[in-house]
């Protein structure tokens, strides 16, 4: 390029001469700046002195990620018994930092730039150094965590990491008191590792099937993700001002004279309105999920009178609500030949059951009697709860007596085919004769089906209940089926929630009634706990003061 | 480390950086300002030698990038808290004359790349290299921008004086 066509050199220098810094002042305001920043550290390193002895040795084994800016050198230190109160912050602290380094090694949080915030060591150094002196019981924990999940005492899990957070949240409380952080770090702390346990509740219920009402899989991480908003919300005092601000800042980056007020509001508006429909939609959610569950008596009766219900489960509700002395007058339910004429062509191929003389139903309850189901057959319980429904509308219900051992053997059965005997769980569809025999590990592998453990209860109500039967665990398992049935209905499959709350009702009644206030608020025991938690760490955040020790 | 030699090898075309990426000239002192102190206070983070140009120069280019983050974050709350006219760094009047206003009219117009180079280069003495270090690009890339920027720039100038006369 020929130099006359460039722009002169010492022109560019002349006209930009006047922005030039002037070195000596430059120089002292950086040593200025340097000369604060080491008298905060002083004065933050003194205040560490000051706080109590047992803090210093727990916030010493806490990760990089959980000690305030400033006390990184602390990070790392050994963990020891004298830390026992830290002990319990050992699951929490394990996960997030397993997390935080998977997310490091895939590179996600490779951006972060050590010597930003003045730490004495970069966060990657803290990191390595924090493994390299707790492996041990960090992996050990870990591992601890894993493997309650996988022998599916996942509550016993999800306990033990809500009373680590309730423990880490007051141990942040207290470093926050003693001024060595403040509010700021707090609730990004806590925020973090509330979204850390949001996730880990989430997958576990999604990779194993195990406890999925006790604990309640929805409810709970949601509420720990709605405190974890609210520290947020707390640490920085958002307003819709600010989250406006944030959504449209790398727009105003990029063009920094040319965004308007009214372009702004163009940009944002959507952004606004999808977070107020999030959460909306949220609110009505969670609102929704602590609806009752079990159906009113009202509620049975409507569905006596409803004839587009299906039959058994009007009848089912009839039969309950006859026990009780309240069954509607003038309701139409099926006639027992209509009965015997729905039930018989699925199992017993007759041509015009409603027909049949008195001898032909002598007959064929005696034929029914001797023909109970294999063991392995396809809906057992189904079908030997048709049987005794037959003999019952028959008129032989002293036949009934002669299919206990097969009903009672094919309820343990399926009760044992979805893992049953734990927290949790309801009876499934089927065993095929290897499982039964034990010669595979898919006699564990099967789901719960709402109308195998309909079916289960109402053969239980006629024969009793087996002692393997963990009746507290089979109502929890349809408290959650209801929920989970809330999302299949969403995707056009037939909604079995009725079924699964007369099932509730059938249960009840066999337990000798629904249980107590107290059972039921037990019932929500995690859920309330991830309520509590959410809000003992919004309250920690609140507490802390503002401006600490980055003042 | 030596502080003083850091400033003097850096402060330039650091603040020249700054500026050229929407700071105003006093914004971009003082953030230049943090960024030195900021090294300094981190400066064992800083495992390449000090002697390594390239490296410190992209060290600081590092941390230079996440406070700039942070001080348009502030910057941009400042400016929604103030009437529109304020905050609008305008040229001091009598100080300078007519070419050199034109000059740094005419730099403000440039494409953003071309506007940094210029910037980080022509505020004070200082190399190509050291704009590459910062800017984490080559020497020859800077050389062909800055050749770039000055074209432009003398045909902006000639098309000004033009239209004046």
């Amino acid at each position: 390029m020929d130099p006359t066509e460039l722009c002169p050199e010492p022109l560019l220098r002349e006209a930009l001469a006047p922005r030039r810094p002037d070195a000596a002042a430059f120089q002292a305001r950086v040593e200025a700046r340097i000369a604060a920043a080491e008298a905060e550290r002083e004065t933050r390193e003194a205040k560490l002195v000051a706080a109590p002895p047992r803090l210093r040795m727990v916030a010493g084994f806490l990760p990089p990620g959980l000690l305030p800016v400033g006390l990184a050198g602390l990070a790392g230190k050994k963990l020891t018994l004298k830390a026992a109160p830290g002990l319990l912050a050992l699951p929490v602290v394990s996960l997030a930092m397993v997390l935080v380094t998977f997310l490091g090694a895939v590179g996600i949080v490779a951006r972060q730039r050590p010597g930003t915030e003045g730490a004495e060591m970069s966060s990657v150094e803290v990191r390595r150094l924090w493994w390299r002196r707790n492996r041990t019981p960090a992996l050990l924990t870990f591992a601890l965590l894993a493997v309650l999940v996988w022998l599916r005492h996942s509550e016993v899990a999800v306990v033990l990491v809500l009373v680590s957070m309730a423990m880490t949240a007051m141990l942040l409380a207290e470093m926050a008191r003693a001024g060595l952080t403040d509010r700021k770090h707090v609730g990004k702390t806590l925020a973090g590792l509330l979204w850390n346990i949001a996730l880990y509740w989430y997958f576990m219920r999604e990779f194993l099937p195990a406890d999925p009402a006790g604990i309640d899989p929805i409810v709970a991480p949601w509420l720990l993700a709605v405190g974890a908003a609210v520290c947020v919300f707390a640490t920085h005092s958002l307003s819709w001002a600010r989250v406006k601000e944030w959504l449209a800042h790398p727009v105003r980056m990029r063009y920094p004279d040319k965004i308007t007020t009214w372009s702004l509001r163009v940009i944002v508006w959507p952004f606004t309105f999808f977070l107020l429909v999030l959460v909306v939609a949220v609110t009505a959610y969670v609102l929704a999920s602590f609806a009752p569950l079990e159906p009113s008596r009202a509620q049975l009766a409507e569905w006596v009178r409803d004839p587009a219900l299906d039959e058994g489960l009007r009848r089912g509700a009839a039969t309950y609500l006859a026990e009780e002395g309240e069954l509607p007058e003038a309701v139409q339910l099926p006639s027992d030949s209509e009965r015997i004429a729905a039930l018989m062509p699925r199992k017993l191929e007759v041509d015009d059951p409603a027909q049949l003389s008195p001898d032909e139903r002598e007959a064929l309850a005696m034929r029914l009697a001797v023909a109970w189901p294999e063991p392995d057959e396809h809906q057992v319980l189904a079908a030997v709860g048709v049987r005794v429904e037959l003999l019952t509308l028959l008129g032989h219900e002293e036949l009934v007596a002669s299919g206990r051992d097969v009903a009672l053997d094919a309820v343990v059965r399926m009760w044992n085919g979805t893992y049953g005997g734990r927290d949790s769980a309801g009876f499934s569809q089927t065993q095929s004769a290897a499982e039964t025999a034990g010669d595979s590990w898919l006699q564990y592998s099967h789901m719960g089906d709402v109308g195998a453990t309909q079916a289960a209860i109402e053969l239980m109500g006629v024969y009793g209940v087996p002692p393997e039967i963990n009746l507290a665990g089979v109502r929890r398992w349809l408290l959650g089926s209801i929920r989970h049935e809330r999302l299949m209905v969403m995707f056009g499959l037939p909604d079995e929630r009725p079924l699964a709350r007369l099932a509730i009702v059938q249960l009840d009644a066999l337990a000798g009634g629904p249980p107590s206030f107290m059972a039921r608020v037990l019932a929500y025991r995690v859920v309330l706990a991830a309520f509590l938690l959410a809000c003992l760490c919004v309250a920690a955040t609140l507490r802390a003061q503002p401006r600490g020790v980055r003042a | 480390m030596n502080l003083e030699r850091l400033i003097d090898t850096w402060r330039s075309p650091l603040t020249g950086l700054l500026a050229a990426r929407g700071a105003s000239w006093a914004e971009a002192t003082e953030l230049a300002q943090d960024v030195f102190a900021e090294a300094w206070l981190s400066r064992a983070t800083l495992t390449a030698d000090e002697e390594d140009e390239r490296a410190v120069g992209a060290w600081l280019a590092g941390i230079a990038r996440n406070l700039h983050r942070v001080a348009a974050r502030r910057r941009l709350r400042a400016m929604q808290q103030l009437p529109d006219e304020v905050g609008v760094e305008g040229e001091e009047p009598g100080l300078d004359d007519d070419e050199t206003l034109r000059v740094r009219a005419a730099i403000t117009r440039l494409p953003d790349r071309e506007r940094e180079v210029v910037q980080a280069f022509y505020l004070d003495e200082t190399s190509a290299a050291r704009v590459a270090a910062l800017l984490e690009t080559s020497e020859r890339a800077v050389e062909g921008l800055l050749r770039r920027a000055r074209a432009r720039l003398k045909a902006a100038l000639a098309e000004a004086v033009g239209k004046s006369s």
